[in-house]
């Protein structure tokens, strides 16, 4: 099959959410030898992004996004090991633990933060919600994660932001991490106050603060 | 109506299913065929909807829905399911209109309809936003209570006890919500209104323990008062919320059951919002044991109830409820807008046409979305509490037209932070009145409302 062929098709399965169609074109694009970086960009992250704008214009909603990382997953767990055999050009995923902070039972912000972490690519590990301070960081330090992503939406559960901050100091393993943080009642002067590196305003914002912490 | 104890039974004993599945192979598509099956289709350009047809599909909508996905119980995962016979029986036996405070204080909450030009809505004024001081809270809360139209209120949250910061599930943040009501009880007797209710008495937020100590009737709650019980997104429970209406069911408190669909979330855009807003009146009464509800559609993205969508939904599902279920319920607005801003006003005034002319009731709008400390003040509520005293002397096809004036003044500004002014920037902590600067901003914008077609008593 032509190889623009096998690439619009991944784009098209992508956007209908077929994960067994996004699986079978992988493993064509495989077996074709196609360029997987190109097949990456132009068949996958393309579609994803295509598929973030639908979901700012209010066109596809939470579930969908959801679903298209979960067909993004699928087809990326069929090129990744190729990639890797690789290496040319492809970078390792980066991982990101993210959760609620402890007294705090709200997902939704964080779930949509997850997901669309997942449609760039990182390697997502959610913890959940009402996570205590101590074990965000020790999950952390356990998968060698690269982020830490807090979400509070309470005025009373954010200091918990603080305190996990804290715990990384106290264990002298704070340098290991980016942290950042977000939710309704956080902004960035209180994320300079309690030391972390950066303040999401919203998931969009987020993703692109934490793509700016690993340029290429 | 099922009782209580048969809830519990159904929490403990449902169909098991994980929390992912229930959002994404249950809720979600379920939602999404309703919309199809009664061919919802919001009119954004009109986001004051005017169809009693439109209407009476999404309650057909909401009321298949809460049948065939239940509520799901976030402790246990299971399911609460509702048959159909005994949802219709809940709904014969709906609460009704209720009374709310004591003495001179005691007001009515009525039910509504849409285009009800003889009923006002209930006013519920203020917010449980974090004060920085007791002196603050206090001075807000007596400023609240003297705004005449007021039928209940809800007080501020603070945030430290002699400089201990509050967090959610500690003994101080139970000492908290004592200090809280302590605060609010006094600064109503201060502002010659003993009797007033909270509708809010404790921060629906709080943990179970935090509810149950704090009822206690020594710290000043009464069961004339009001207390909001949370669902989370989307129609789900925790054994908390459940053991706080256990609570207020056994020492006869009001029960608001909460309820916030997520445009863009697992209700999907404005037409699932209106159906899912439906279903958890629904849900209110029967799970919660409810008397009221508090609902909020709010815009995923921008966390407000100022964009047309939201507006849309707002409207619609308060004309499919109050169309059909005899519970009274009201709205509450999210402006992006703080205090001494133009947009809190506009964003207000849009919130309250919709919602009132629609057969809701309504509480004034929490400034700057309700997360900025001592951002909100007496008199940004004061005007939202005249534009909801007056709001049912419109039609919904007026206040369309109204609304649809209003949006532009604020609709560009709605992902832009706009957190306006604290308190102590534009009252007097002293004298707890309001700078001569933000009392001429007020009387600008209340001109410019009335101007726009807003009703509003002089």
């Amino acid at each position: 099959m032509d190889h623009n062929e096998i690439i619009k098709s991944m784009f098209k399965a992508m956007l209908d959410l077929d994960k067994e169609n996004a699986q079978k074109i992988a493993q064509a694009a495989v077996q074709d030898s196609l360029d997987l970086n190109r097949f990456l960009q132009e068949g996958m992250s393309a579609a994803m992004e295509s598929i973030g704008k639908k979901f700012q214009n209010g066109e596809m909603y939470l579930p969908e996004l959801q679903m298209s990382a979960d067909v993004f997953q699928a087809a990326m767990q069929v090129i990744e090991p190729e990639l890797l055999k690789l290496k040319k050009g492809y970078q390792e995923k980066k991982r990101v633990v993210i959760g609620t902070v402890k007294g705090d039972l709200h997902s939704i912000g964080k779930d949509l933060v997850a997901t669309m972490l997942k449609t760039e690519g990182y390697d997502v590990i959610d913890l959940g919600v009402d996570i205590s301070s101590l074990d965000f960081m020790e999950r952390a330090v356990q998968l060698n994660a690269h982020v830490i992503a807090l979400s509070a939406l309470l005025t009373t559960t954010m200091a918990a932001q603080k305190e996990v901050i804290e715990a990384m100091d106290t264990n002298g393993v704070r340098d290991r991490f980016k942290v950042i943080v977000g939710g309704a009642p956080v902004n960035q002067s209180w994320a300079e106050k309690i030391g972390a590196d950066a303040y999401g305003e919203n998931a969009v914002a987020a993703v692109k603060i934490i793509n700016n912490f690993f340029p290429e | 109506m099922i009782d209580f104890i048969e809830v519990c039974r159904r929490a403990s004993s449902g169909p098991l299913i994980s929390e992912e599945r229930f959002d994404r192979e249950l809720f979600f598509p379920t939602v999404q065929e309703l919309v199809k099956k009664y061919e919802i289709k919001p009119d954004l350009a009109n986001p004051v909807c005017d169809s009693d047809a439109e209407a009476d599909a999404i309650y057909q909508a909401g009321l298949e829905l809460i049948t065939r996905v239940g509520v799901y119980c976030t402790d246990s995962n299971r399911i609460i399911e509702l048959g159909t016979d005994e949802v219709s029986e809940a709904l014969r036996e709906a609460p009704g209109p209720c009374w709310f405070g004591e003495g001179k204080d005691r007001r009515f909450y009525p039910v509504r309809r849409p285009d009800d030009f003889d009923t006002p809505a209930m006013c519920a004024v203020g917010g449980s936003l974090p004060c920085s001081t007791e002196e603050i809270a206090f001075k807000t809360v007596e400023g609240i209570a003297r705004i005449h139209e007021a039928d209940c209120i809800t007080q501020p949250s603070i945030m430290h006890l002699n400089q201990v910061p509050i967090v959610a599930g500690s003994p101080q943040g139970f000492l908290a919500c004592i200090r809280g009501v302590e605060i609010g009880r006094s600064a109503c007797r201060q502002a010659g209104r003993p009797g007033l209710a909270f509708v809010n008495g404790l921060p629906g937020a709080g943990s179970a323990i935090e509810t149950i100590a704090a009822s206690f009737p020594a710290f000043g709650l009464r069961p004339s008062d009001g207390w909001y019980v949370g669902f989370t997104a989307e129609m789900k429970i925790s054994y908390g919320a459940l053991v706080k209406c256990a609570l207020l069911e056994r020492v006869g408190g009001h029960i608001g059951s909460e309820q916030a669909p997520i445009i863009g979330g697992y209700c999907g855009g404005p037409a699932g919002a209106a159906i899912t807003n439906v279903a958890y009146i629904i849900a209110g009464i029967m799970v919660m044991r409810g008397h009221y509800a508090l609902c909020f559609p709010v815009d995923m993205n921008l966390g407000v109830t100022g964009t047309r969508g939201v507006l849309w939904a707002t409207s619609a599902s308060s004309q499919a409820i109050s169309r059909h279920i005899n519970y009274p319920f009201h709205h509450v607005a999210y402006p992006n807008g703080g205090p001494m801003t133009e947009s809190y006003f506009y964003e207000v005034a849009a919130h309250h046409l919709a919602a009132i002319t629609s057969g809701s009731s309504a509480q004034t709008g929490l400034p700057a979305k309700g997360t900025q400390t001592d951002h909100m003040t007496p008199l940004e509520f004061k005007l939202a509490a005249k534009i909801i005293s007056s709001a049912h002397k419109v039609s919904r096809s007026e206040a369309n037209e109204i609304v649809n004036r209003i949006i532009p003044k604020y609709e560009e500004k709605l992902a832009s932070p706009n957190i306006g002014k604290p308190y102590q920037a534009v009252f007097d902590i002293d004298t707890g009145l309001p700078t001569a600067e933000y009392i001429a901003f007020y009387q600008r914008m209340k001109k410019a409302l009335q101007d726009m077609g807003v009703p509003l008593d002089v």
